[in-house]
């Protein structure tokens, strides 16, 4: 059964990041001192690349400091106290549906600081390009949460159904796709029949829902097109997949918001979770809680953890920090045991083949991560790194600790430096 | 602004030692087996192919300046499947001096630390071959029990040590080929160098890490390699040549089955390979 989503207490501070997933830098338009509501806009992005940053509480502004981060170590942040009272900024107001312009459109979700919340980061705006052109002819609505331990988007497909149907439709009407399609893993299928009854009750005829295997990392987006439309994109691989628009349901959900209510994007569904946890759960919580406060949230750690992961506990990001804020695109935080961990210095590549194996992407990971090991990116760049799509399988697989996902990240990184 | 993100540490339990240990644990019971059932001399030669390959290994890393690692128990293993597979009459400098020329010619010459082009066993029973004491009197691994082999091999496969499809595909196509020039199918099913070849040699890491087809490859023609081979005068020597040399082949195997342009290959993995031929610590 998929837990519920229960809704955290609000924060005594939060603070939200200046920065930006890919280094994009906000400047802060409060001051210290000033009184903001909950989804008042705190910070604007310095170029067009950027979304715009809203308050997660309603308090005062303290400081804009550098403070913890998860993902830079440290980053300029803005410090809110939170004064217990919860008043929404007057902006939050019903609009009327399906009356946006495509430019509106894109307007409305970059000032409502939409992201991707599947781990990515990248402001959603940046998927869509400035003038209409009928880009994308597929969306996908991408509920396949094959990550172990990370049931947040399942929970919120739950408890929120409707909501992310007519966030899907607002996206048809707006983008014209010529076909919508729900994915879920094929253990998830209480979700396929909850979505199916709703769908009938609506009269939806154009979704269709698919269940796939699921198999980590088959929520990945390149593999679920391949999955999904094998027959579709035999032959024009390339130019197929640039039309598939795969969106996950939180992301949905909160452009389903920000079109319907103004809603700017200031809290999401986290999976807290883990062994180390006293009550793993789902829960709403604020962007820029620190991770302290989230896991009190849960009734705290147990026992002390082996390591804190961020997002997916394979290839997500370790914390080091509990005063990192959550941020946008973090789905979970992961207390694992020691037990689970093999933390120890890297070792020679054995040539065992088993990252080989591993990959979905089909590369060789063990090739790509000797070449970077010596420096011969030359080398690195011609074994196809780009292909990665970052599961952490290899690294996972790995017997001799070698840290594989990161050396072939960062041999597709070179590569598009270049 | 780059990104200060720390790698999760979740890892599966296999070490680097995940194949050599537990396969080494197998060796060394059918050596107690052999030497309490007929010669203790059995156990004297495994000790000293041991030590030979352990003191080697160990030289090798010093003067290479490499940090050494004994516990992935690659040098055990070879240094335990080097004196199964000699004579037990044999001289006590022999596995001594098979010992070190196995890891300096096959671990330390012709490859880097677990990279090597040709098995450093097969390379040293060839040169314990060429002093002739191989095919004059019968190896350990010719005298031992079948059905040792295969309850070792189907413990290890259970064990995750030992890849069973390439395996079984190896003793199938071997067996088959054996029976189409009138072999019995099931005795070259029994063959110890058979066994040893499709539990120890086709799952052992080290050859080729982009091995998955190019290992299908290696047992399919291996296993059609050996079946002819048995058919003719059996040869400890010549088997293990040819398996030698199959073996060397896989990276070229590696690129003859890969997807993409097989110039470009060829020439990024030659050059890789050069690059990358002394890796290590």
């Amino acid at each position: 059964m998929v837990p519920q989503i229960e809704r955290a207490k609000i924060p005594s501070a939060v603070y939200i990041p200046l920065v930006q997933a890919g280094g994009i830098r906000l400047t802060p338009c409060v001051q210290p001192g000033q009184t903001v509501c909950t989804g008042t806009l705190v910070a604007v992005a310095e170029n067009e690349a950027g979304v715009f940053a809203h308050s997660s509480v309603t308090g005062v502004v303290r400081e804009i400091a550098v403070f913890p981060h998860a993902l830079y170590g440290e980053a300029p942040a803005i410090k809110i106290e939170s004064q217990g009272e919860e008043s929404l900024d007057l902006h939050i107001q019903k609009n009327s549906p399906f009356e946006w312009s495509y430019q509106q459109f894109t307007q409305i979700i970059r000032e409502c600081g939409i992201v991707e919340m599947n781990g990515s980061g990248r402001p959603l705006h940046l998927r869509f390009s400035p003038h209409y052109d009928n880009y994308y002819h597929t969306l996908v609505i991408n509920g396949v949460e094959a990550e172990p331990y990370v049931t947040a988007d399942n929970a919120l497909m739950v408890e929120k159904t409707v909501e992310i149907i007519s966030g899907a439709r607002a996206l048809k009407q707006i983008l014209q796709p010529y076909q919508i399609t729900l994915a879920v893993g094929k253990d998830q299928m209480e979700i396929l029949e909850v979505f199916n009854s709703k769908l009938f009750s609506l009269g939806e005829e154009v979704f269709k829902t698919r269940a796939v295997p699921l198999r980590y990392p088959q929520g990945n987006s390149g593999l679920l097109i391949e999955e999904l439309f094998a027959a579709e994109r035999a032959g024009k691989e390339e130019e197929f997949d640039a039309g598939v628009l795969v969106l996950d349901p939180a992301t949905v959900l909160a452009v389903w918001e920000a079109l319907r209510f103004n809603k700017p994007c200031y809290e999401r569904v986290v999976t807290l979770t883990g062994e180390c946890l006293a009550q793993p759960k789902n829960i709403w919580l604020r962007v820029g809680t620190t991770v302290e406060d989230a896991l009190k949230s849960a009734k705290g750690l147990l026992r002390a953890p082996g390591q804190l992961i961020l997002g997916n506990p394979l290839g997500g990001a370790a914390l080091t920090q509990m005063q990192a804020p959550v941020v946008k695109e973090m789905k979970a935080i992961v207390a694992l045991p020691p037990e689970h961990m093999r933390a120890g210095a890297a070792g020679d590549c054995i040539q065992c083949g088993r990252c080989v194996e591993a990959c979905p992407a089909q590369i060789n990971p063990a090739l790509i991560g000797l070449a970077v090991e010596k420096e011969r990116w030359d080398i690195a760049g011609s074994l196809w790194p780009e292909a990665c799509v970052e599961c952490g399988n290899c690294s996972y697989v790995c017997p001799s600790l070698r840290p594989m996902m990161d050396m072939v990240v960062s041999a597709k990184e070179k590569k598009w430096r270049k | 602004m780059m990104t200060d993100k720390q790698p999760p540490f979740l890892r599966c339990s296999e070490g680097p030692g995940f194949f050599h240990w537990p396969a080494a644990a197998f060796l060394l019971i059918l050596l107690l087996i052999a030497g309490f059932a007929s010669d203790t001399r059995i156990l004297g030669l495994g000790l000293i192919a041991v030590l030979a390959c352990l003191g080697s290994d160990a030289a090798g890393s010093f003067f290479l300046r490499q940090k050494y690692n004994w516990q992935d128990g690659q040098a055990v293993f070879h240094g335990l499947l080097l004196a199964i597979c000699l004579p037990v009459s044999a001289p006590l400098w022999l596995p001594t001096v098979s010992g070190i020329f196995a890891i300096v010619c096959g671990k330390i010459i012709f490859g880097g630390r677990s990279l090597t082009f040709f098995h450093p066993v097969l390379l040293a029973v060839i040169f314990a071959g060429s002093c002739g004491w191989l095919g004059n009197e019968a190896a350990v691994l010719l005298d031992s029990a079948p059905v040792l082999w295969w309850a070792g091999g189907l413990i290890l496969a259970r064990l995750g040590a030992v890849r069973l499809a390439p395996a079984l595909l190896f003793l199938f196509l071997d067996a088959g080929t054996a029976f189409i020039c009138g072999k019995s199918f099931a005795a070259e099913g029994m063959n110890p160098v058979s066994l040893l070849t499709a539990f120890l040699f086709l799952s052992e890491p080290g050859f080729s890490p982009g091995a998955k087809q190019a290992r299908v490859l290696y047992a399919v023609l291996a296993g059609i390699c050996i079946g002819f081979a048995h058919v003719c005068t059996s040869s400890l020597a010549r088997d293990f040549a040819v398996l030698l040399l199959l073996r060397a082949m896989v990276p070229l195997f590696d690129l003859l089955l890969s997807r993409k342009p097989i110039l470009t290959r060829t020439f990024s993995t030659l050059s890789f390979y050069r690059a990358v031929k002394s890796h290590g610590t």
